[in-house]
């Protein structure tokens, strides 16, 4: 008999619950921990990413005393040029009248004269005219004329209220037109662009106004009354009203950023055309920073989709195989194998793919293209053959093992394919495919593609998708096929319609998570293609994916700064994409298991 | 005598050259930094080099930052960069000038061109061409008639020393088309050129292999220059760039020993054979002896 009232066993019990409720304590602890730091990570991501969409912050405050102008609101003519001016009677040209200050940008200096603007080129001894072009409606006058820092970009007011962005060029046409930010509206007296930024101030009898060059107006409210001086060295515009210096604080860190410059084509200084681009310039640049989303989003989905195209088929094809047809023994040793695949580091099949994969898919190019299309059709005259066999020789082989049949002529036309690609070459494309697909096709051909990315990561994905997907089929109650096969429906019957839709949402599933996985890979993409941010479809260009781009500039992305925010903004959406895409797919699972287990209750 | 070596010898023990030296910064310098960390550890076995190289965009920020006592930095600091480093701390960065870089632009080795202009280069890579070309390069055989083949192109990615320099020299400060590669290192860039007989990339000189070639470039005048150290030291070769190394120290303040060993051993014979030995360019000795008077390293200052 156990004496439950001993000490002994007293404290034996109580140590039992003691461990019991640490182990609980320890082990929700560990569970709710997980949670909250996926959350943080969200969290933090749209903490980071936030300050990109919050509008600028201008405001008027007393300016401490004894502050300088450190950029004035009008720069000196260059030497020499009011001479000239007088001599040449420009003085009474409309240029006097139009009360817009002349702006030197490129070594040439730019004047209003009505409508018009007269380009001077400086490198002379006297200045001479190279152009006098219209840049607003013959009926209106410019009213203020601006140099946008970088030295690109021209801001022209008119007394219709229009506003426009013309960036320059070395040679004619010498401007074009970049942005429209309006047509009518108060009439601009002065623009005033502020110091080592992109943005400019416009003032008009109404108020002041805030504008971004490419983001267009980020700011509108009340002028101060008086006079302005100019900009302080943190930027501030000083203002003097009454004999009172007041300052006008400025703070627009990411005014360059909206849903409209990160998503779609915009008129970049020096292109003819509206584009979608990504190029960050480095930090302290004058340059017009280029975070353009689109590329990227292009190339993650690019990137997925291509592995899914090779991934898909045979990882599936592999799992109903190996589902149906193979033997149980054969099965319990290949699963294994095939889910060590997925044991191998990205960077390993990265470096594989980029280094030697690519530079032999480029030296085999007719080859690899012939076998793309050859290698179904000779599985299928291989099946055809295999029925055509006389019986005694089919039964040598068990039908779990007819793969094998396969085999030889899978190696056998590989080895022919590879071994005839220079005189398929020679014979069909001149001996130079790369140069006849760019001249008949008009497809560039990078050496790291898109054919590349899909091989190397298709690889890396195949193993999440057959694991999940064989569960899911072997996982369907086994009456369900035995009662169909007793029926006499055949394997491929069996597999087709009933085995199939009943683990549909679990095939559904395994290729969702696929997805994510590719979309979220970073080393394959990173070292597998040539990182370009190109938007096209063929397979033969190379993209770069949101993963790979942080990867590549993250790192050196000063902390706080727009690049860091943008890229943690791409952060974050990768992030939820591959979050959606997975609860998805986990959502699905739940469902078909509750489904599973109602099969297996009505047996 | 005597008395001198005993009170000196304590006095020499009190500061011993030992403990962590923090450097963030160029990854184009990390090969000469390592080599360099090394031969100071095997000297002082106290000391360890801890070395971060992810470009030249990071050495500001971890100066300001105070993460790194040494900044190395394949191009000089931008002026916000410098501002950003008085305002944290009060006094500017001081710069030491530690080798030269040339860059090259290299071609597969079995590629026949010796020799391209800038204005060439640029039509190449550059797709708003600011320095004057009226098309852009798309084919080999616009540059040779006996080549074939469109031009693959190979480059840095954007926080790259490499690529701001090639950007604001042979593009004029131009964009870089869409479709030049970003590469992670720039051994990685010279080893898809030598992987590809179309392809066309920049490095520093120092990375060259056996498979690739250096291209000369084109003068105004036509004549060619070679990259060669020679050239970049005279000046003629437009491509080069010297290789700096910041440092926090407020003006008037004695070195601290740790970082006074590193840069005298930069600066002296020794770390300037490493200079040549990873293929870049020492600084001739005339320069080395002005730039450590210049620090007051200089032994009788």
């Amino acid at each position: 008999m156990i004496d439950y009232s001993s000490p002994a066993v007293r404290l034996r019990q109580r140590w039992r619950q003691v461990r019991d409720r640490l182990a609980t304590l320890l082990i929700s602890a560990c569970g709710i921990g997980v949670i909250v730091a996926v959350l943080a990570i969200g969290v933090f991501l749209v903490v980071a990413a936030w300050p990109l969409f919050s509008s600028p912050r201008v405001a008027s405050e007393p300016a401490t005393p004894g502050v300088e102008v450190a950029y004035p609101l009008e720069a000196p003519l260059p030497a020499g040029l009011e001479a000239w001016r007088r001599d040449q009677h420009l003085d009474a040209l409309p240029y006097a009248l139009s009360h817009a200050q002349p702006q030197a940008l490129g070594g040439r200096l730019w004047l209003a004269e009505g409508h018009r603007l007269t380009i001077l080129a400086l490198d002379g001894e006297a200045p001479r005219r190279l152009a006098r072009l219209p840049v607003v409606e013959p009926e209106r006058r410019i009213t203020a004329l601006a140099a946008l820092a970088g030295g690109r970009s021209l801001v022209v007011a008119d007394d219709a209220g229009g506003l426009r962005r013309w960036t320059v060029e070395a040679a004619p046409p010498w401007l074009r037109l970049a942005t429209e930010y309006r047509d009518r509206g108060p009439v601009i007296q002065a623009l005033w662009t502020l110091p080592e930024s992109r943005l400019f101030l416009a003032r008009d009898a109404a108020g002041l106004s805030l504008f971004e060059s490419l983001a267009g107006q980020r700011w509108r409210g009340e002028a101060p009354g008086g006079e302005a001086l100019g900009f302080d060295a943190e930027g501030g515009l000083l203002w003097r009203d009454a004999g009172v210096v007041q300052r006008l604080a400025i703070d627009a860190p990411h005014a360059e950023i909206s849903w409209r410059t990160l998503w779609l084509p915009q008129p970049y200084e020096g292109h003819a055309a509206p584009q979608q681009r990504w190029q960050s310039a480095g930090e302290g640049s004058l340059d017009e920073p280029k975070y353009g989303l689109a590329p990227l989003a292009w190339g993650t989905l690019k990137a997925a989709a291509y592995a899914l195209l090779l991934a898909v088929p045979l990882a599936l094809g592999a799992a109903f195989f190996s589902a149906c047809y193979l033997p149980r023994r054969l099965r319990e040793r290949i699963k294994p194998t095939l889910e060590l695949m997925e044991a191998l580091p990205g960077v390993v099949i990265g470096f594989v793919a980029g280094l030697v994969l690519a530079p032999f898919v480029e030296r085999h190019l007719a080859g690899g293209l012939a076998l793309i299309v050859l290698l179904p059709l000779v599985m299928l005259l291989a099946g055809g053959l295999w029925t055509r066999l006389p019986a005694a020789w089919r039964r040598c082989l068990p039908l779990g093992w007819a793969g094998l049949w396969l085999m030889p002529w899978l190696a056998l036309w590989i080895a022919l394919a590879l071994w005839a690609s220079p005189w398929l070459e020679a014979a069909l494309f001149d001996g130079d495919l790369r140069g006849w697909l760019e001249a008949s096709l008009g497809l560039g051909y990078d050496q790291r593609n898109a054919l590349i990315v899909g091989l190397a990561m298709g690889f890396a994905v195949i193993p999440s998708i057959f694991a999940l997907a064989e569960d899911a089929l072997s996982g369907v109650p086994a009456s369900l096929g035995e009662g169909a096969q007793a029926l006499g429906a055949t394997r491929w019957q069996t597999l087709w319609k009933v085995l199939l839709p009943a683990a549909g949402p679990g095939v559904f599933s395994a290729v969702m998570i696929g997805a994510g996985r590719a979309v979220g890979e970073t080393m394959i993409v990173l070292m597998a293609t040539g990182n370009t941010a190109l938007m096209s479809v063929s397979p033969l260009e190379g993209m770069r994916s949101f993963a790979a781009n942080l990867a590549i500039e993250l790192p050196e992305a000063v902390p706080g700064g727009t690049h860091y925010r943008v890229l943690l903004f791409s952060a974050l959406l990768l992030f939820l994409f591959t979050f959606a895409v997975n609860t998805l797919a986990e959502l699905v699972r739940r469902r078909l298991k509750r489904r599973y287990r109602q099969l297996g209750a009505g047996r | 005598m005597l008395l001198a070596w005993l009170v000196a010898a304590p006095l020499q023990a009190s500061s011993p050259i030992a403990g962590p030296l923090h450097s963030i910064g160029s990854e184009t310098l990390a090969s000469l930094m390592l080599r360099w960390g090394e031969t100071l550890e095997a000297r002082h076995p106290g000391v360890r080099l801890q070395l971060q190289a992810s470009g030249s965009s990071t050495a500001p920020p971890a100066l300001v930052a105070g993460t790194s006592r040494l900044g190395p930095m394949s191009r000089p600091m931008s002026e916000s960069e410098r501002a950003a480093f008085i305002a944290a701390h009060g006094y500017p960065p001081l710069a030491v000038p530690v080798a030269m870089d040339a860059l090259a632009f290299f071609v597969h080795r079995d590629n026949p061109v010796e020799a391209l202009s800038l204005a060439q280069l640029d039509a190449i890579f550059s797709d708003t061409r600011r320095c004057g070309g009226a098309a852009p390069l798309e084919r080999w055989d616009e540059l040779r008639p006996t080549l074939s083949g469109g031009i693959s192109r190979y480059g840095r990615n954007s926080a790259s020393g490499s690529h701001g320099v090639v950007r604001r020299l042979a593009l004029c400060g131009g964009d870089f088309r869409l479709d030049v590669g970003e590469l992670m290192g720039s051994a990685a860039v010279v080893a898809a050129v030598a992987n590809d007989p179309r392809g066309i990339g920049y490095a520093g000189l120092g990375y060259l292999t056996p498979g690739v070639r250096a291209l000369g470039l084109v003068g105004d005048d036509g004549g060619a220059v070679r990259p060669t150290a020679e050239a970049a030291l005279a000046g003629d070769y437009p491509l080069s760039r010297p290789l700096y190394l910041y440092l926090n120290l407020a003006p008037g303040e004695p070195w601290p020993p740790l970082e006074r060993a590193f840069v005298e051993l930069v600066l002296s014979a020794e770390g300037q054979a490493i200079v040549e030995e990873l293929g870049f360019v020492a600084l001739p000795p005339g320069r080395l002896t002005e730039i450590r008077r210049r620090l007051g390293l200089e032994p009788g200052h």
